[in-house]
């Protein structure tokens, strides 16, 4: 699964550490979900889509191996 | 996975595994010495103080009688696997749900490695007394290693 995080990051110009404290998770976290290595949960995928003020589907990306 | 102690009970965990490791080796040490001078084999073996005597005069003198070195490996052994268990199941200083993820996928994968070593010791080493608390104390090991590597390398930034 692709997602845009890095873009709307930059968008909204606030480092992962601040989005992490905005989302109540830590760093490692959104690097993890960022690199691709980390799934988060529906809910922490609809806090980033709201914070961001987009939708889900803009932010997460399904890829055909998904 | 979710865990159940707050984040200082990890300090705890390392105070207690470190207390075991020093209890171990004052219950292990005639062994130790044993196998420093004597060599690994002949170590292994557990010969009796009477027989190391024989060759090695005074010098080789046990401390302890294996009566006397059980309440430290048992102590060692007890207070390792509490330490263990206070370190991994102690929660970060951020917890969130991808840290109960990597917990939950580290715990299977030692359980895994443990499976993996314990047969291959019962096949190829079956003199080793390998076995009950020794397992756990095992698993809990492997589990400590694969969380650190999944936690900093793998899923990680490191």
């Amino acid at each position: 699964m692709k997602n845009t995080i890095k873009v709307e990051r930059a968008k909204k110009d606030i480092t992962q550490a601040g989005l992490a404290e905005q989302l109540g998770v830590s760093r490692q976290t959104i690097n993890a979900i960022e690199k691709g290595k980390f799934v988060p949960s529906t809910a922490l995928a609809l806090k980033m889509a709201r914070f961001f003020e987009c939708k889900v589907e803009d932010i997460f990306l399904l890829e055909e191996e998904d | 996975m979710k865990t159940y102690f707050p984040y200082y009970f990890k300090r705890i965990g390392i105070l207690f595994v470190f207390v075991a490791f020093i209890l171990s080796f004052i219950g292990n040490i005639d062994d130790c010495r044993r196998g420093f001078y004597e060599g690994w084999n002949d170590a292994r073996k557990g010969i009796e103080y009477e027989e190391v005597q024989e060759t090695q005069g005074d010098f080789l003198k046990p401390y302890f009688t294996k009566e006397e070195a059980k309440p430290w490996i048992t102590g060692s052994l007890v207070l390792s696997i509490l330490g263990f268990t206070l370190y991994l199941f102690s929660k970060e200083k951020i917890e969130d749900e991808f840290y109960q993820q990597i917990r939950s996928k580290s715990l299977i994968q030692a359980l895994f490695v443990t499976w993996i070593f314990t047969g291959l010791v019962y096949w190829l080493g079956p003199e080793y007394d390998l076995d009950g608390f020794y397992i756990l104390q095992l698993h809990l090991l492997f589990f400590t290693l694969v969380y650190a590597y999944n936690r900093k390398w793998k899923f990680g930034t490191e």
